[in-house]
C-alpha cells in the first residue's frame, strides 16, 4: 500500500469513527422519546420512557429483524391487582383495542421514530396493532370489593368500580391552578401562572342523580369526608375526592355512601352519657356483627319478638373499616378512626377519652363484659369469658356473667355479644344457625332488660355479607355499613 | 521549589478534610423575613442542631418532570417552633431565591403539606446552584421546590383576633323567633342561626366560627355550617349547637361563648355555672371583673353599655370590673354596678364594648 492509500484509509476510518460517534451523540440520544403510561388496576404505575431496566427480544416483524419488549413483562413489572383483566391500548388518534390479560404471549411493544410506541400482536387480529401508542389500561375483571371503589346507599349497592374502568369511559378534563412564580431580571417582574389538568368526574354524573342528602366518603386508610356533592379524581392508579368549594381533598377511596344516615352507632356514647347526666342507668348491648338488613330479615320473619316491640329502632351507620375494632372504638368513643386512631383489627391502643373515663369522671361506676379476648385497650378492664361449658360461642357465659354484674352498683354496664359473629362468619348472615343466635340474642336481651332498671341501647359494630362458604365483612357494602339501633327501657313490662 | 511543591499538597490535603469534615458544608445562611416583624437571619449550622428528616419527596409533576428525591433537611414546622411560631399561624410565605425566583406558597399548601428546608439529596450535599439550601414540597408541582434559597417573606399571618364587643345570647334571642324541638324525650325551644345573623348584623365573610363550652371544650365550625343551623336555647344542655342535619357528634352542649370574629357572645346561664357568683344586696350575679377576663374583651378605659332598645351609658374600667351581671326573676338580663347610681343599672343587657 502506498503512502497516499494509507492517508486515505486512515481519513476514511477517522470519518467512519465521526459517523458513529455523531449517530450515537445526536440521534440515539437526543431523539424525544414520548410517554406510554402503564396505568389502572395495578399497584405501580410505569412510564414505559424509562425501559432501561427491561429486557429485550428479537422478532421479526414485516420483513425486519427489530429489538422488541414483551408487552407481558411490562405489564407484570405494574402488578395488576387481579390475574383477570384486560388490556385497553389506547392510540393517540382515539383508537382502542381491548384485549384479554391472559392472551399476552406473542404481544410485543415496538418504539420507532416512525409509528412511535407501537403494539405488535402476532396472534390477535390486526386491528389490535395499535400505533402512536398513548396509554396501556389495566382493567380488573375480577377486583375484590376492596380494590374497587363502592358507592352504596341505605339498601343498595349501586356502584363497584375501578380507577381502570373509570379511565377508559368518560371524563372531563379540568385545568387547576398550582401555582403562580415570578422571576425578578434587573428589577422586572416576569410571571407566570401554573395550571394542571386533572381528569375528573362529577359524583351527581357518576351516580346519574342528584345528589341531594348526606354523604360520606371513606379512603382506604380510614379516613372520612362528609359532604354532599363533589368531583372524583383519577390519577394513573387511584380514585380520590375533592370539593373544589371547600378544598377537601380525600385521597385513594374506597367506598362512598350516599343519603347517609344521620343515626350512627357513635350515639351510643352521646346517648349513653345523656341518660345517665339525667339520672338513668345504662345497659348498652353490642351484638357484633348484626347488620340491618339481618334485624330487617328478622322482624319479617317475626323471629326477634322483643327487638320488634321497640319503638325507638333506626338505620345506624358504622364506621370504615367495618371490623369490630373499628366499630368498638366508634361506640366507646363517639369518634371515628381520624380520631380514636383505631383504623383496623390492627390497632387497639384507642387515642381520646372512652365513655368509660368519661363516666368515672362523673362519679358513677361502669362494668365492661367481654367475649374471651380483650379487643382494645379501655380506660377500665373488661371481664373477659372463656367458653366455660366449651360449647363453641361465649355468649351464654358473657349473658350469665352480665345478670350477675346488673345487679351490682354499676350504674353503666356494657356487654359484648359475639354469636352473631361466630356463626355469621361460618353459616353465612341467613344461614339456620345464624339467625337462630339472633333470636338467641334476643331472648338474652329480653331477660336481660327485664331485670334492668333503666335505659338500653342495643347496636352492633358491623354488619355482615355472603362469600361462598359462610359471612365476612370490612367493606363498603351496605351489607356491612349499617347495623340497627334500638333505644329501650328495660324493667317488666305490664302484661 | 520543593517547599512551595509541599505547601502546595498540604494546602490541598488540608481543604479536602476540611470539606469531608462539612466545616465549609455548615456555611451558607438564608433569612426569615416579616417574622412578627423581625428579620432573623438561619445559618445552617443552627439549621442542622434542630430535628432532621429524611424521605423520599415526589413532586407532582407528570411525565418527565416528575421529582424523586431522596431528601433530608429540616421541616419549617420545626423551624418555626424553634422561634416560637406555628406553622399554622401563617397564611401565606413567600420563598425567594438568590437568582430572583421567587413563589408565593398559600395556606392551603401551607397546612396541607411538609415544607423541608433540604440540605442533602440524594445523599449527596446539594449542588452549588441550590445552595444553601433547597425547599422541597412532597406533593406539590417542582416549581415549588426553590433552589438556592435566599429569602423566607412572611407575606400574611393569621390574625389575632381581638374581642371587641361582647353580647348576651340571652337577650337577643328574646328578639328572635323561637321553633319547636324535640330533644329525647323533652320539647324545647331553638333560633336558627341564620336569623342570629341577621338580627345582629353580624357580618358574613368570616371563615370560621369559635365556640367554648362550660367544661373548657372548644370547637371551629365552619360560617357555612353555622349559619345553617340552630341553638336550642331551652331545657337540659342549653346553649347548645345543633342542626337535625348534623350527626350528635357535631352537637355542642353548654355553650359558654360563642366567638364570631370580633364578637363574643356569652350564655349568661351557663356563665352562672362557671363563674364564682357575686353578692350585692339582694341581686346574685356573675362578677364582671371574671366575665372581662374570660371573654378577653379588650381593655380600655372606659366602657359602653347598651340595652337591647338602644338605652346606653358609659362607664369607667374600675366600675366596669365591679358590676354584676345577672337575670331577674323575669329571666331579664341585667347589669348593676354597686358603686354607681341606679340610673347606671342596664335591664335588657345586649353588648358592652370599649371606647377607643
Amino acid at each position: 500500500m502506498n503512502k497516499s492509500n494509507k492517508i486515505l484509509l486512515a481519513l476514511s476510518i477517522v470519518l467512519l469513527l465521526i459517523l458513529i460517534a455523531t449517530y450515537y451523540l445526536f440521534l440515539s440520544k437526543d431523539h424525544y422519546v414520548p410517554d406510554l403510561f402503564v396505568r389502572g388496576d395495578i399497584e405501580d404505575v410505569i412510564n414505559l420512557k424509562e425501559t432501561s431496566s427491561f429486557n429485550q427480544v428479537k422478532i421479526e416483524h414485516k420483513g425486519k429483524k427489530i429489538k422488541v419488549y414483551k408487552l407481558e413483562d411490562v405489564v407484570n413489572r405494574a402488578l395488576p391487582l387481579s390475574e383477570e383483566y384486560e388490556l385497553v391500548l389506547s392510540g393517540n388518534d382515539g383508537r382502542r383495542a381491548v384485549i384479554d390479560g391472559k392472551q399476552l404471549n406473542f404481544s410485543y411493544l415496538n418504539y420507532s421514530s416512525e409509528n412511535g410506541w407501537e403494539v405488535i400482536n402476532f396472534n390477535h387480529p390486526i386491528s389490535s396493532n395499535i400505533k402512536l401508542l398513548k396509554n396501556i389500561t389495566v382493567v380488573d375483571k375480577k377486583s375484590d370489593f376492596f380494590d374497587s371503589l363502592t358507592i352504596i346507599t341505605q339498601s343498595e349497592n349501586i356502584i363497584k368500580t375501578t380507577v381502570g374502568e373509570l379511565l377508559t369511559g368518560s371524563y372531563t378534563k379540568k385545568p387547576f391552578l398550582r401555582g403562580s412564580s415570578t422571576l425578578n431580571v434587573d428589577g422586572q417582574l416576569y410571571s407566570v401562572d401554573v395550571y394542571s389538568e386533572k381528569r375528573v368526574i362529577s359524583l351527581a354524573d357518576l351516580v346519574d342523580r342528584e345528589i341531594l342528602g348526606r354523604t360520606v366518603i371513606y379512603n382506604k386508610k380510614g379516613e372520612t369526608l362528609i359532604h354532599r356533592d363533589g368531583f372524583l379524581e383519577l390519577t394513573n392508579n387511584k380514585i380520590s375526592y375533592f370539593n373544589s368549594e371547600s378544598e377537601e381533598w380525600l385521597e385513594d377511596i374506597t367506598g362512598i355512601v350516599l343519603d347517609a344516615p344521620l343515626t350512627s352507632n357513635k350515639d351510643v356514647f352521646y346517648d349513653s352519657l345523656h341518660y345517665l347526666e339525667a339520672g338513668y342507668k345504662v345497659l348498652v348491648v353490642l351484638l357484633d356483627g348484626f347488620g340491618y338488613h339481618q334485624y330487617n330479615y328478622c322482624l319479617d320473619e317475626e323471629i326477634i319478638p322483643f327487638m320488634a316491640e321497640i319503638e325507638n329502632s333506626s338505620q345506624a351507620i358504622t364506621s370504615y373499616k367495618p371490623v369490630t375494632n373499628t366499630g368498638l372504638a366508634a361506640v366507646l368513643t363517639g369518634k371515628g378512626p381520624q380520631e380514636n386512631k383505631i383504623y383496623s383489627r390492627d390497632f387497639k391502643h384507642i387515642a381520646v377519652d372512652d365513655i368509660f373515663k368519661k363516666i368515672s369522671k362523673m362519679s358513677l361506676n361502669s362494668v365492661y363484659i367481654e367475649g374471651n379476648i380483650k379487643i382494645l385497650n379501655t380506660s377500665i378492664e373488661p371481664i373477659l369469658n372463656p367458653d366455660l361449658n366449651q360449647n363453641g360461642i361465649t355468649d351464654d357465659e358473657i349473658f350469665k356473667k352480665t345478670l350477675k354484674q346488673m345487679n351490682g352498683n354499676a350504674n353503666f354496664v356494657f356487654v359484648h355479644f359475639h354469636g352473631i359473629d361466630d356463626m355469621g362468619h361460618t353459616y353465612g348472615p341467613y344461614g339456620e344457625k345464624t339467625i337462630e343466635m339472633i333470636t338467641q340474642s334476643d331472648r338474652y336481651i329480653q331477660e336481660l332488660a327485664q331485670n334492668w332498671p333503666g335505659k338500653i341501647i342495643i347496636t352492633a359494630d358491623h354488619g355482615m355479607h355472603s362469600i361462598l362458604n359462610g359471612g365476612d365483612h370490612g367493606l363498603v357494602i351496605y351489607q356491612d355499613m349499617f347495623v340497627p339501633y334500638l333505644i329501650t327501657d328495660g324493667g317488666l313490662k305490664d302484661e | 521549589m520543593k517547599k512551595i511543591f509541599y505547601s502546595f499538597f498540604l494546602l490541598l490535603f488540608i481543604t479536602t478534610m476540611i470539606l469531608n469534615t462539612g466545616v465549609i458544608a455548615d456555611e451558607g445562611e438564608f433569612m426569615i423575613s416579616n417574622l412578627k416583624g423581625k428579620d432573623i437571619t438561619i445559618n445552617l449550622k443552627e439549621l442542622k442542631e434542630l430535628p432532621i428528616v429524611e424521605e423520599t419527596a415526589i413532586s407532582a409533576d407528570e411525565g418527565d418532570d416528575k421529582n424523586v428525591y431522596e431528601v433530608k433537611g429540616v421541616l419549617l414546622s420545626d423551624l418555626l417552633s424553634s422561634k416560637g411560631v406555628s406553622k399554622n399561624d401563617l397564611k401565606a410565605i413567600r420563598l425567594i431565591a438568590g437568582d430572583g425566583y421567587q413563589i408565593d406558597v398559600s395556606e392551603n399548601i401551607l397546612k396541607q403539606r411538609k415544607l423541608i428546608l433540604t440540605f442533602e439529596i440524594n445523599g449527596e450535599p446539594l449542588y452549588e446552584k441550590s445552595k444553601p439550601i433547597r425547599v422541597i414540597i412532597p406533593n406539590e408541582m417542582s416549581m415549588y421546590w426553590l433552589k438556592n434559597l435566599k429569602e423566607i417573606r412572611i407575606v400574611e399571618m393569621v390574625e389575632t383576633v381581638n374581642i371587641r364587643s361582647l353580647y348576651f345570647l340571652e337577650t337577643v334571642v328574646s328578639e328572635l323567633e323561637k321553633v319547636d324541638y324535640t330533644y329525647y324525650e323533652s320539647k324545647d325551644k331553638a333560633i336558627k342561626i341564620s336569623e342570629l345573623i341577621e338580627y345582629m348584623d353580624l357580618n358574613t365573610d368570616l371563615r370560621s366560627v369559635r365556640f367554648i363550652a362550660a367544661d373548657g371544650f372548644e370547637k371551629n365550625e365552619s360560617l357555612k355550617v353555622f349559619a345553617e343551623a340552630y341553638i336550642k336555647i331551652t331545657g337540659k344542655n342549653a346553649p347548645l349547637f345543633f342542626s337535625p342535619d348534623f350527626p350528635k357528634g357535631m352537637h355542642i352542649k353548654d355553650m359558654l361563648f360563642i366567638n364570631y370574629g370580633s364578637k363574643s357572645i356569652c350564655s349568661v346561664e351557663q356563665a352562672k355555672n362557671v363563674f364564682d357568683l357575686r353578692k350585692a344586696e339582694d341581686i346574685e350575679g356573675i362578677p364582671m371583673s371574671e366575665l372581662l377576663k374570660e371573654s378577653k374583651l379588650l381593655q380600655a378605659d372606659r366602657y359602653e353599655v347598651k340595652a337591647v332598645d338602644g338605652y346606653s351609658v358609659e362607664v369607667s374600667a374600675k366600675d366596669m370590673e365591679s358590676g354584676i351581671v345577672y337575670t331577674d326573676e323575669k329571666d331579664t338580663v341585667r347589669i348593676v354596678f354597686p358603686d354607681l347610681e341606679k340610673q347606671y343599672s342596664v335591664k335588657y343587657l345586649y353588648e358592652i364594648k370599649p371606647l377607643d
